[in-house]
């Protein structure tokens, strides 16, 4: 064998790659959707209300889908191919394809507040994305997944990605809030002179 | 032990991706707070009355401006604090497409505000004018700076106060790049 002779790949360790890959994803966005909406439960009541839900109910229904995403993004870091994480995915997908429906049927567009409000317009997106979510359960289900020996590696790495990716936008903000703060200092200067 | 030190290590990021979230919120809140209290960048406009579509040279400024595609004229003067900060903001050069007025006093006071600011050597190229005594602010019936005027094809067309760099910045006239062909390009299509 030449030394530029090259072994075919074998397939299982790129589909188990795929599949943490997939599932860290999947666990990235759940948290974060999750926690966001942990933090603060008044929009995503909000929406339950818009969608229907009873005032009374709105509140422990908001809390209740983000503790929900939030144990099944856990899920999918400790136990990824366990069948009630996967029963999970299946369920919020399901959840958030059904407000979308409902949305849909709305005469007022119903803002969407997953992501901290930043996920635009209820609607075709989340009926869009129910195939996707069911098909990466789907995947999860079938192919090998990550030993648990490494969930707490998998799990500080999605914290810690999550955490960076938070510090970006936190860092944009400052921007604009010294550009601000500067502009305002130069109008406190021109006001009296007007 | 390394276990525990991983899951420590994603409980407090975790922890800090909510309070970055918490912070991100407190910038919407103060940026609002600006907002409502008309402190975020909020230009006046100026009414031109009569001097809306003139030539800017009928009111003294350079008579360059009259052939000039897009241009923005701005008024400071030597005792606003805010056009102290825009003229700082120059480093000695002014950007493309910015005329400056600067209205003065007296020779000894537009001496000391465009050597404090690096802007004396400018004058040599007609697009600083010092306005002593504010002829030309009085002719175009100006009373406040920093103010600039907006000059198309030509033509005093508006005028807005200026409050800040930032709005300076997004209202300075952009040039425009054509888009040149490769010479492989010429080739080609001849």
């Amino acid at each position: 064998m030449g030394p530029f002779s090259t072994t075919p790949l074998s397939a299982a360790p790129l589909a188990a790659l795929f599949s943490t890959v997939l599932s860290l994803a999947l666990a990235g966005v759940l948290l974060w959707s999750g926690l966001d909406k942990l933090r603060d439960r008044v929009p995503n009541a909000a929406t339950l209300r818009r969608l229907g839900v009873t005032a009374r109910l709105a509140g422990p229904a908001a809390g209740g889908v983000a503790l929900l995403e939030v144990v099944v993004a856990l899920g999918l870091v400790w136990r990824p191919g366990a069948t009630w994480v996967l029963a999970g995915v299946a369920a919020l997908a399901m959840a958030f394809a059904a407000a979308g429906a409902l949305a849909l049927r709305q005469d007022e567009p119903i803002h969407c507040s997953c992501f901290a409000g930043a996920g635009g317009r209820l609607g075709w997106r989340q009926l869009a994305l129910l195939p996707a979510w069911l098909a990466a359960a789907t995947w999860l289900h079938a192919a090998p997944v990550a030993p648990a020996a490494s969930a707490a590696a998998r799990f500080a790495f999605v914290a810690l990605a999550l955490a960076s990716l938070r510090a970006a936008v936190v860092w944009r903000a400052r921007g604009e809030a010294r550009g601000d703060r500067l502009s305002a200092t130069e109008m406190y200067a021109w006001l009296p002179q007007r | 032990m390394a276990t525990a030190a991983l899951i420590a290590t994603g409980a407090l990021s975790l922890l800090v991706f909510v309070l970055f979230g918490a912070l991100v919120e407190l910038y919407r809140d103060v940026r609002q707070l600006r907002d409502a209290a008309g402190i975020l960048d909020r230009p006046l406009t100026v009414d031109l009355g009569p001097v809306a579509g003139n030539e800017p040279s009928r009111y003294g400024l350079p008579a360059a401006l009259d052939d000039s595609a897009s241009a923005l004229v701005l008024f400071l003067s030597e005792t606003c604090a805010t056009c102290r900060a825009l003229a700082a903001s120059f480093e000695g050069r002014l950007p493309a497409g910015l005329w400056l007025v600067l209205e003065a006093s007296s020779p000894g006071e537009a001496k000391a505000f465009l050597d404090s600011y690096r802007l004396a050597p400018l004058t040599a190229g007609g697009r600083l004018t010092v306005d002593l005594g504010r002829e030309i602010g009085r002719r175009l019936g100006l009373d406040t700076t920093p103010v600039g005027f907006r000059v198309e094809n030509g033509r005093l067309v508006g005028a807005t106060t200026v409050p800040s760099i930032r709005y300076l910045s997004s209202v300075l006239p952009q040039p425009i790049h054509l888009k040149t062909k490769s010479s492989a390009e010429w080739r080609h299509a001849s």
